[in-house]
């Protein structure tokens, strides 16, 4: 190992050093670029309607009054878009399972987008949403992820069979050998509630064709390098034909700004209008049906610990409640495989991951991308086995901590 | 989110702000400060035809006295009432209450008036107006009106002023001279400026020998608009406040109370919380009226 | 229906025409063309938006243009000083990285000035001292009087 020299800060460039963060200037003078700031030439603006059903089929969109506005460019609906482009991809295999940015004939959340209306301004693209009629006719509902995983439940995703879009059970080492040899043992169920992370800037995009290179420039609020690649793939064009600008400030987004389904609805547009359309949400939007809801989790935990108070071996069931779209929730719940015994040194490991569909608003990545709620489980079984060996009071905390260092991995393990 | 269409005009006089909306046959709506209806008509939930700006009408602010009652016009902004050294001194439960009305920033362009005649039920000044029995006074092409402020606001967002009236001003009677005021308004919220699930308000006068003879108390939250809470104050006076009498007092709130439960919380919450609060508020304005009439005396003696 | 109105921004004088439901805010950004001040929630909770109106602050996002008609506005591009150098403010809120991704911050710095100018006519109340934003503001109101700004390294500019 070197040996760290622990000389004052004086002779160092960076580290310890005060230094002014050198984006900093941009942002107190209010010189800042953010996807509020970008703007086109001709630049058209997407007003949305949406769904006040968690559930119901689409029976007829009346359009003619809101087209007849001065000012209106275009107006879709998801029948017209599923026609031409492909599915939002979730990363995870779910047959039958199709979501696009616009709801095409059944809508599965309120708050889901069904119609975008495209006009020279913003005020005027809301305007004609207001005049547009939507005939539904409502379906059954569920909204709680147990109720969801009965076979006769509402099915949210009807071509998909069942409500269950994900359910793999993993086992690492002798679960059920190291369970039937440890008599402590300890099991007990957790929620995680839904969180909704929620940035001052709402998610937004501008999307231009430029005809001449055949090339969709993209302007987000994104800083997700996977970006173009899923719009390339929605919209069926080359990888090489989007160009994602990187370079626009973020106002916040603690994971959950993903905007797949805003750029994909813009790109599209913008390329079958041959003009820039600029899709910002408001904060109703943003709030209802915009990418903002986090995981929503009910875990079922076992713990088998020996005599020395280590953990031997862990059982860890989740069922995480995705909503109505897929988006990124079902493939969030395998993430924790990378960590799943966190950073203790745990024997043998089983990990149940099931993904259930429900007429919620969807899920999208928050914050570590779905590790938090699993680490709060097993702190939770650590936690909980000393209390109920009569660990209580003040020196509680202690044994707690403990119980962690000695169970925690042995750093030779990773040749430190 | 961007207000349907309307049209504007500035009021330069409330003749003015009378006749526009006499002839607008309730599609005008007054705006003062705006800082509940431009986010109303932000989310098109308020959709006027015609919007009257009442900033500009010079009759409309500023802030009177008389011996016994203080009259605020209705477009004065709660930042200057907040800052007003009449208001401090002679209607103290009102200054206590402005700190607690949304930020500096909505303070700074909101109205007295407008909060008043938006009517939500939650809202400190019409709390505040409530404990005190104050009276607004409405204009109209027909005329004046006075009403007692508890005949004033009927409901939630729900005021007894016409289509075509104007809230013109507010009066808020002054505490009787010769006692010791203590005042609280305290209130449970989800966060610093927001809308209070449950709120109270108290002044309390004693006299030299620490006998209550002045005692007005309201709550909010837990009815459709704030209670003025009459047998509270009526089984108090005369007592010393002590914290027995004042517990059991607090009870008689409960009876007058409508909680329903909402998002925020159940009825059994906000009925239970507002007893609780109100006893304690009422025991922290006594505190405070004793403190002050202590200074008062050590003032005296030297 | 639409208005004329003429009022002055950042100290210079404007005119243009507006629609009465555009808001004070959408004309800033969009029509003045200074987007240094933000949109948040567009009703009036987040602060973002945040102007001085003749010398206090205000919601942008909770008032319309033809309502600033004869007043007087300073957005964040404003609070420079005379000769076109960060203001104090600002140069506080950059030294002490007193923001994390920058959006609401305009927002922040406008509060911070409006703060600033109150105190000057009153002490600060015991709710402000406690406010994170005003405790990265309150070196800066030291400074204000003494102009003491510590040197900023070479090689960032002053944009
Ligand atoms: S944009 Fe949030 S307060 Fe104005």
């Amino acid at each position: 190992m070197t040996e760290l020299s622990m000389t004052g800060p004086s002779n160092r460039r960076f580290v310890s050093v005060k230094r002014r963060p050198k984006e900093d200037g941009r942002f107190i003078s209010g010189s800042g670029r953010f996807v509020g700031d970008i703007k086109r030439p001709g630049m058209l603006h997407i007003a949305l309607v949406t769904s006040p059903y968690p559930a119901a089929r689409i029976l007829s969109i009346e359009t003619g009054a809101a087209l007849a506005l001065p000012g209106v460019v275009a107006i879709l609906d998801g029948a017209a878009l599923a026609a031409v482009s492909n599915p939002l991809a979730n990363a995870v295999h779910t047959p039958g399972v199709r979501c696009y940015s616009l709801a095409n004939e059944v809508v599965r959340y309120v708050g889901e987008w069904v119609v975008a209306v495209v006009a020279e301004t913003r005020t005027l693209a809301e305007d004609a949403a207001e005049l547009i009629e939507i005939d539904y006719e409502a379906l059954p509902f569920v909204v709680d992820a147990e109720e969801a995983l009965d076979p006769t439940a509402p099915p949210v995703h009807a071509a998909h069979g069942s409500n269950v879009l994900y359910h793999r059970t993993f086992t690492w080492g002798p679960v059920a050998e190291d369970f039937a040899s440890q008599p402590n043992q300890l099991s007990f169920d957790l929620r995680w509630g839904r969180s909704a992370p929620i940035p001052v800037e709402t998610f937004g995009v501008v999307a231009e064709w430029d005809a001449g290179a055949e090339i969709l420039e993209v302007w987000a609020s994104i800083q997700m390098p996977s970006y173009g690649e899923q719009i390339s793939g929605a919209l069926g064009i080359p990888f090489n034909q989007v160009r994602a600008h990187y370079d626009v400030d973020v106002g916040g987004s603690y994971g959950v700004k993903r905007g797949i389904k805003h750029t994909v609805l813009a790109g599209f547009l913008a390329r079958k209008l041959g003009r820039a359309v600029r899709l910002v949400e408001d904060r109703l939007e943003n709030m209802v049906g915009g990418d903002m809801h986090g995981p929503d989790r009910e875990f079922r935990v076992a713990v088998a610990f020996d005599d020395q108070g280590l953990v031997r071996s862990m059982k860890l069931r989740v069922r995480e409640d995705v909503g109505g779209h897929t988006g990124r929730a079902p493939f969030q719940l395998g993430k924790p495989v990378s960590a799943i015994v966190g950073a203790y040194q745990i024997n043998s490991v089983e990990y149940e991951a099931i993904a259930v569909s429900t007429n919620k608003t969807g899920q999208t990545a928050v914050r570590g991308f779905g590790m938090s709620p699993t680490n709060v489980a097993i702190e939770t079984a650590i936690d909980k086995w000393r209390v109920n060996w009569g660990c209580r009071g003040w020196w509680c905390a202690s044994v707690i901590s403990s119980a962690r260092i000695s169970s925690l991995s042995d750093p030779q393990r990773f040749g430190i | 989110m961007k207000a349907a269409v309307f049209d504007y005009s500035r009021a330069e006089s409330l003749d003015e702000v009378l006749a526009i909306l006499s002839d607008a046959g309730g599609e005008a709506r007054i705006i003062a400060g705006g800082q509940s209806l431009v986010a109303m008509m932000a989310m098109r939930l308020a959709r006027p035809e015609i919007l009257i700006d009442i900033n500009h009408v010079e009759a409309l602010a500023g802030i009177g006295t008389t011996s016994a009652v203080v009259t605020i016009r209705a477009c004065t902004r709660q930042a200057a009432a907040e800052k007003s050294v009449v208001i401090a001194a002679d209607i103290p439960l009102l200054a206590a209450a402005l700190p607690h009305v949304g930020h500096i920033q909505t303070r700074n362009r909101g109205t007295i008036g407008g909060s008043l005649a938006h009517g939500d039920p939650t809202a400190e000044i019409l709390l505040t107006a409530m404990a005190l029995r104050a009276e607004v006074v409405l204009a109209s092409t027909h005329g004046i009106r006075n009403l007692q402020i508890a005949d004033f606001g009927l409901g939630p967002m729900q005021t007894a002023a016409a289509d075509d009236e104007c809230l013109t001003e507010i009066r808020f009677p002054i505490p009787p001279l010769g006692l010791s005021i203590g005042t609280v308004v305290d209130e449970i919220s989800p966060k610093a400026g927001d809308y209070a699930v449950v709120g109270v308000a108290v002044e309390v006068g004693l006299d030299d020998a620490g006998i209550c003879r002045h005692l007005r108390l309201a709550a909010s939250g837990a009815s459709p608009v704030p209670v003025s809470a009459n047998p509270v104050e009526a089984a108090l006076l005369g007592s010393t406040l002590g914290s027995a009498d004042v517990a059991g007092a607090a009870r008689l709130l409960d009876p007058l109370l409508d909680p329903e439960s909402d998002v925020q919380a159940s009825a059994a919450y906000r009925r239970r919380v507002a007893v609780g609060m109100l006893a304690r508020a009422i025991e922290l304005a006594r505190d405070r009226a004793l403190d002050r009439s202590q200074n008062q005396t050590k003032g005296d003696l030297t | 229906m639409s208005r004329k109105i003429s009022l002055t921004v950042n100290g210079a004088a404007l005119e243009a025409v507006v629609e009465p439901r555009l808001t004070l805010v959408d004309f800033l950004r969009d029509q003045a063309g200074l987007t240094g001040t933000h949109v948040g929630c567009e009703h009036g909770v987040c602060g973002a938006c945040s102007v001085l109106f003749d010398g206090a602050p205000i919601r942008s996002c909770l008032m319309f243009a033809v309502q600033a008609d004869g007043h007087a506005m300073t957005t964040v591009e404003g609070l420079r000083d005379e000769d076109g150098s960060l203001g104090v403010l600002q140069d506080s809120f950059w030294e002490t990285h007193a923001l994390q991704c920058g959006y609401c911050t305009p927002g922040m710095l406008i509060a911070a000035e409006g703060c600033c100018r109150a105190i000057q006519i009153r002490p600060m109340r015991r709710s402000a001292r406690r406010s994170p934003v005003i405790s990265a503001a309150v070196p800066a109101m030291f400074r204000l009087s003494k102009r003491s700004v510590s040197p900023r390294p070479a090689g960032v500019s002053n944009r």
